[in-house]
């Protein structure tokens, strides 16, 4: 398990799943709120 | 403050100064060109050509197929797009296409100012986690081991305490650790 999260840990892994986070994010975020132009005003 | 520090903290004055000053003139720009897109009769057109197309499409399917479903989809989120951009403030060319007007001025400031700021805020919160992670991994016993396998616990806790940047980066910036001294920066021979 220790060696499991070491190798989660290593920079490519990592990199990976956290740009795997945030593209998922962005695309959620367009999902429900579609074609922003202007930042809205809430 | 040594005169060297003296010498850069008098050029960043100077380059934020200029980032405000140097937009003051176009700050005042009049958009003769530019029509409100709810008043713009080709961003109209352009709404109803678009629906068009789409409601010729969707005859061609039965209305209960998955194709019409979908086309009718569409066609609400065509609507959409162009009421919110007709609700916003946003300006309308000739042609009926909205533009962002990125001159500085407040009232088109959703448009490119704020998501600009915003753009700058994120960024630099990257950077400077990245930057004091770095400066972590430096003290460790294994430097470089630090550097490609992260410590995670270590790098979430610098990741949270990023979003006041600004003040901690003036605030080094100050005491002059942010930049370092000329004597640690090598040159090559001249």
């Amino acid at each position: 398990m220790n060696d499991f999260l070491k190798y989660l840990s290593t920079a490519p892994v990592l990199i990976t799943l956290w740009l795997s986070v945030t593209s998922g994010f962005i695309m959620f975020i367009n999902f429900i709120y579609p074609d922003p132009l202007t930042f809205p005003a809430f | 403050m040594s005169s060297f520090l003296k010498k850069k903290t008098n050029f960043f004055i100077a380059l934020f100064s200029s980032f405000f000053f140097f937009n003051a003139t176009p700050a005042m720009a009049d958009f003769n060109q530019l029509t409100p897109c709810k008043e713009s009769t080709s961003f109209q057109k352009r709404l109803n050509t678009s629906i068009k197309k789409l409601e010729n499409r969707l005859k061609l399917y039965t209305p209960d197929s998955k194709e019409s479903e979908f086309l009718s989809k569409e066609i609400q989120s065509v609507k959409t797009r162009f009421e919110r951009y007709s609700n916003s403030n946003l300006l309308c060319g000739k042609e009926g296409l909205p533009r962002i007007i990125a001159s500085g001025q407040w009232d088109h400031a959703n448009e490119f100012v704020i998501p600009g700021v915003l753009f700058l805020y994120i960024t630099g919160w990257i950077g400077w986690v990245g930057r004091k992670y770095l400066q972590y991994a430096s003290l460790t016993e294994n430097v470089f081991e630090n550097e490609i396998i992260i410590n995670v616990p270590v790098a979430l806790t610098i990741m949270n305490s990023g979003f006041t940047w600004p003040i901690d980066a003036w605030k080094e910036f100050v005491s002059g650790n942010l930049l370092a001294s000329d004597d640690d920066v090598t040159v090559s021979p001249r």
